[in-house]
């Protein structure tokens, strides 16, 4: 008996596998630049006599993972089909937009003098992106139920 | 913008699994193209026509 085992679209397998690849990726460049940014923040804790120029550097190192990390997260991007990009367009609109209002609106109160509990700074980088990240799972989750 | 994407995939009896394989897009983006709810862009309208082999404005009308 001749049993043939033939994938009817390698394309798709090659594409998957691929994805797959790159999440892997992208999981191990966030992990890194989260690693080396805690190493770097106790380094320059922990050494104030050190060089301007050797501190710049240390502050400067975590932003290479994290180059690699966005230059994955753009790849697949552009390996999406037309309607997963256009979810994720309408999700990072939404993210930035919204990110955009709650930044006005605790800088307003800051300006008002009314300390909010978790951000009496204002939002911070943190909080920034902390933010951003929150909006853009609800801007996605939207986008995704209007073409669902 | 209507279609007969659906119809025509009947025709083939496709499931649309099928249809987002031979189009190279997800399924999500074939049954948003069938329930009207997304436009497909030009280049996957013309990947569509040249799979069922008629002209593109048979498919796609602006009624």
């Amino acid at each position: 008996m001749n049993i043939t085992t033939t994938n009817p679209n390698p394309d798709q397998s090659h594409a998957g596998f691929s994805a797959c690849h790159r999440t892997v990726a992208g999981i191990l460049w966030l992990a890194a630049a989260t690693l080396i940014y805690l190493i770097s923040l106790w380094l320059l804790k922990h050494h104030p006599d050190w060089s301007p120029s050797a501190r710049v550097t240390i502050t400067l190192v975590p932003l290479l993972p994290g180059i690699l990390y966005l230059r994955t997260l753009l790849k697949s991007f552009w390996q999406m089909d037309e309607l997963q990009r256009r979810i994720q367009i309408e999700g990072f609109g939404f993210a930035l937009i919204g990110t955009l209002v709650v930044m006005t609106a605790v800088n307003i109160f800051k300006a008002e003098g009314i300390a909010l509990l978790n951000y009496p700074q204002g939002l911070g980088t943190g909080g920034v992106y902390m933010t951003m990240f929150i909006l853009w799972s609800v801007g996605v989750s939207i986008s995704t139920f209007r073409y669902r | 913008m209507r279609n007969q994407l659906r119809e025509l995939r009947a025709t083939r009896e496709w499931s649309q699994n099928v249809l987002a394989d031979k189009l190279s897009v997800s399924r999500q983006t074939i049954n948003a193209i069938e329930t009207e709810k997304y436009d497909p862009s030009l280049p996957l309208a013309f990947k569509i026509a040249r799979l069922f082999k008629i002209p593109i404005e048979e498919i796609f009308s602006d009624k």
